[in-house]
């Protein structure tokens, strides 16, 4: 019996030290920082609940966050619907010689700079560019364009988040045995069936990671907003860099992130157990 | 199942969409605009450029070989947690994962800010090891939720028999539970590898003075606005690598077919 | 299994064969992130500048290597308080000279993160422009200078003659609904803060906080996007999405030499204007050095030279000398010829009125 703990204790080693040192004591600093007000910290700063009473009286955080779960939502669902059927049929349609060229093939893209990419999504969208022009056809004003809205930046980070969402399903698509879909068929469930009683519930791991890998990354991204998304594009994320980034107020931005981070694990955590409950119906 | 006409559709119109930019890319690399305006005017006047300047090639190289290096180390250490949270209870293991997934949770951002403080506290600063450790603590979540699923829901069964039938706790590993995992496995490496390779806000903070990997140059240069050669850097690396892919598929096309199917 | 490996290890080693056509030395890691030199023969000067900001065109690095043997290598930054960031978290004993802004040194006098200047080791410091060498924020308690003006401009009102029909003079025309959604900003608090002072006949310094957060949500809501790197105004000012907006004067000069039209003007009620001061960190590590650096940069040589090169986005350079140089083409391109009455200094904030003013700003950015 010891010698199997043993075993288990030096196999978690690595993950448990990193894990430790490179995110609980970073976690830990965020919590003491946020309790300290002004721009220096020191050794002797008081402690208090200044800054997350300041954040509230300025009553920007609310508005805010609920925007960036609202495009995280979006974006996810959209991501879901997507990748279950690309998913799908690289696991199960595709014949196997093809099954790893195109699952590499779907993140050639990102081996060369995401924010490159943003920026031909842009090129792509702004007036009198290919989009635009092809529209004008259908009687589109070309010199007005989709872009600096919140419908660019949903575009642009479903384009940079579809692939997690398709690598993650795919992963737990390809364990599905053929054999239990070829018997739920022949048992004389349709499509429809098929899925919700079959697919979803056994791809649900994989579903439940890909909303970890989505969802919260959405919810905190300030970049795409910035560049795409126009004058009421301010997202979360834009609010907490600007506090390290720009102000030198190091307590209020740990006091940001520190709601942000309770807020976004709540709603995480919502998600993943009714997530499970359906999934769990079913099996 | 036959193979619906949606289902194809569906499929060719996602790669469109995740192509279509990187074509755009590859479009605009060739023309001689700065702005990426058209008319279209072909030029390659930014494939001179860029062989001409030393900065995008030595910050390629070294995102290349860092995320590789990251990635590699990352699997390990995620296959290693994952069989280690295996033998946990799977209450107890839910939990472990929840915590590491912090690294995901925290924006980049305050993280990258937090580690550099504590790293200038242990003396070690902007350094190579530091780039590497913070990398690591991001991507280390990817490779454990993915493997960690894949792991629990293997047959345990085969193992048992190959071991009673006298393989060694190694060979096991190898010859039934890697094969066994290997979708998921890949998976995660090659996300892990995508997202240390774009992992600009971790390494603008921890990365050594005067040392830029591939996204902090292009950043700084697409702020100032010398977008271009980017384009071609962009343009070769896309095209090198579908082409590669392309080539092995095509060398492997009785073997590899077999080979997965005995899976 | 054993394919997928071939597949990416070729990959990467072809990848990296492409990137060392063109890479004289790989650098080589060796955990404490400093390139090995032989001691006593080339030695590194590290300079913490912007990026693309002249200190490391071609030129300018290559004479100054010949000249003193050494290597120069760079640090980029993409914001003062980045700057400030860098040096306060393990730059100080690593950066030997970098450019803060104005308003940023005297941020740095407070932290005591600069060394005091010994001008007289300067040969170009007398030619430089009198009022910005001796402008209270960059000296310390003891009159000591704590940075070398080396180059200033404007963030003014430019705009797209082909697209607009009247001439303007004002910066109410960003106001003005015939312009609606035609507007780009720039997203900098302190502009921000400036332009809507100027505008509504506040003083720039010191204005009344609620009046401005008024006046910038009327703005918001005529302007189509903020714009916080010279890219994401030149991209939709050349598309057409935006006509006019505030842009520094170089993105200006740069956009005309490129071929794309702006006429760039100083309202009537004044324009916000910067300065760009080199420093010496303390305990810089090479600080001989980074002297002769800094008179390198101020040198007639080196100023003329940057003005002249219109595509790369040129500031106005401090050496009085260089303007006997210079053609009156390449002045009108700079617009030093003729310079407005109130130029509105973006100077030392205190950390209350600085983290004030950001306020107002997201607030007004944040508004629905």
């Amino acid at each position: 019996m010891t010698k199997s703990r043993i075993k288990t204790w030096l196999l978690m080693l690595p993950g448990a030290g990193m894990l430790l040192s490179l995110v609980l004591l970073p976690l830990s600093l965020l919590l003491l920082f946020s309790l300290i007000t002004g721009n220096q910290i020191s050794i002797n700063s008081d402690l208090s609940f200044s800054n997350y009473i300041n954040i509230y009286e300025r009553g920007l955080f609310g508005p805010l966050m609920i925007k960036s779960l609202l495009i995280a939502f979006f974006v996810t669902l959209s991501a879901i619907v997507i990748a279950y059927p690309v998913s799908y049929g690289i696991a199960k349609v595709v014949t196997p010689r093809w099954r790893n060229t195109l699952i590499i093939l779907i993140i050639i893209p990102f081996f060369t700079s995401q924010l490159l990419l943003i920026y031909s999504i842009m090129v792509m969208l702004q007036s009198r560019g290919p989009v635009m022009s092809f529209l004008s056809i259908f009687g589109a004003d070309p010199t007005r364009s989709a872009l600096y809205s919140n419908f660019a930046v949903y575009l642009i980070l479903l384009y940079q988040f579809l692939p997690y969402m398709v690598l993650t399903l795919y992963s737990s698509m390809s364990k599905i045995d053929d054999n239990i879909i070829a018997v739920a068929r022949s048992m004389g469930a349709g499509r429809r069936r098929v899925f919700f009683d079959v697919i979803l519930p056994l791809t649900s791991p994989g579903l439940l990671s890909g909303i970890i890998l989505v969802f919260i990354p959405v919810a905190g991204s300030f970049v795409e907003s910035n560049l795409a998304g126009g004058t009421n594009g301010m997202m979360i994320g834009s609010l907490i860099d600007s506090n390290f980034s720009v102000s030198l107020n190091l307590g209020r931005g740990c006091a940001l992130c520190v709601l942000f981070l309770l807020v976004i694990s709540a709603v995480t955590f919502v998600i993943q157990r009714s997530i499970r409950y359906f999934a769990g119906r079913r099996l | 199942m036959k193979q619906s006409p949606w289902l194809r559709l569906i499929m060719v119109l996602t790669y469109i969409f995740i192509f279509s930019p990187i074509i755009v890319v590859m479009v605009m690399s060739f023309n001689s605009s700065q702005y990426g305006t058209l008319p279209f005017e072909f030029s390659t006047r930014w494939y001179e450029l860029l062989f001409s300047s030393r900065n995008l090639g030595r910050a390629t190289w070294l995102s290349i070989w860092f995320s590789f290096l990251v990635t590699c180390t990352v699997s390990v250490v995620g296959l290693l947690t994952s069989l280690g949270l295996r033998r946990m209870k799977p209450k107890w293991a839910q939990s472990f994962i929840a915590w590491l997934n912090l690294g995901v949770v925290i924006p980049w951002l305050v993280l990258g800010v937090a580690l550099l403080m504590i790293f200038n506290f242990v003396g070690l600063g902007r350094s190579y090891p530091g780039m590497f450790l913070g990398n690591c603590i991001c991507v280390l979540p990817y490779v454990v939720l993915l493997v960690y699923p894949a792991l629990m829901a293997l047959d345990r069964n085969i193992e048992y028999a190959a071991r009673t039938m006298g393989a060694s706790n190694g060979r096991t590993l190898f010859t039934i539970v890697l094969p066994g995992i290997l979708p998921a496995l890949l998976a995660s490496s090659l996300m892990a590898f995508m997202v240390c390779f774009n992992n600009f806000v971790i390494q603008y903070y921890l990365a050594p003075f005067g040392v830029r990997t591939l996204p902090m140059e292009i950043y700084n240069l697409v702020r100032v606005g010398y977008k271009p050669d980017i384009n071609a850097l962009a343009t070769i690396m896309a095209l090198l690598s579908i082409a590669l892919v392309l080539v092995v598929n095509r060398l492997g096309r009785g073997k590899e077919g077999k080979f997965l199917e005995e899976l | 299994m054993k394919r997928l490996l071939v597949i990416l290890l070729a990959m990467i080693l072809l990848l990296s064969t492409a990137c060392q056509a063109d890479n004289g030395e790989a650098t080589v890691p060796d955990g404490t992130g400093q390139e090995t030199t032989d001691p006593g023969e080339i030695r590194k000067l590290v300079v913490a500048n912007w990026q693309g900001y002249g200190s490391d065109a071609e030129y300018a690095i290559r004479e100054f290597e010949e000249a003193n043997n050494c290597e120069i290598v760079h640090q980029y930054f993409d914001s003062e308080e980045a700057l400030l960031n860098m040096l306060r978290q393990g730059g100080i004993g690593e950066i030997d000279v970098c450019l803060p802004n104005m308003s940023y040194v005297a941020i740095g006098k407070r932290e005591d993160m600069f060394t005091p200047l010994d001008t007289s080791k300067l040969e170009n410091y007398k030619d430089l422009r009198e009022d910005l060498c001796t402008v209270e924020d960059i000296k310390d308690e003891d009159g000591n200078v704590l940075g070398v003006p080396w180059t200033w401009g404007t963030t003014s009102l430019g705009y797209n003659p082909d697209a607009v029909d009247e001439e303007i003079d004002s910066w109410a025309a960003l106001w003005d609904p015939a312009y609606k959604d035609r507007i780009a900003f720039f997203d900098d608090h302190t502009t921000a803060v400036m332009i809507a002072a100027l505008y509504s006949g506040e003083d720039p310094e010191n204005p009344d906080l609620d009046k401005i957060k008024t006046v910038l949500l009327e703005l918001k809501e005529n302007a189509r996007l903020f714009w916080s790197s010279y890219d994401s105004f030149a991209n939709p000012y050349t598309a057409g999405e935006v006509v006019m907006g505030s842009v520094w004067s170089g993105a200006a000069t740069q956009l005309n030499a490129t071929g794309q039209k702006m006429e760039y003007i100083y309202p009537k009620e004044g324009t916000v204007a910067w300065v760009d001061y080199w420093s010496i960190p303390r305990n810089a590590p090479n600080e001989d050095l980074a002297y002769k650096w800094i008179d390198w940069m101020t040198s007639v040589e080196f100023q003329s030279t940057y003005a002249a090169d219109l595509e790369a986005q040129p500031p106005i350079p401090t050496n009085n000398k260089v303007f006997e140089v210079l053609s009156d083409e390449v002045k009108e391109a700079l617009y030093v010829t003729e310079l407005p009455e109130i130029l509105a200094f973006q100077k030392e904030l205190s950390p209350e009125v600085n983290e004030a003013w950001l306020d107002i700003w997201n607030e007004v950015k944040a508004a629905n």
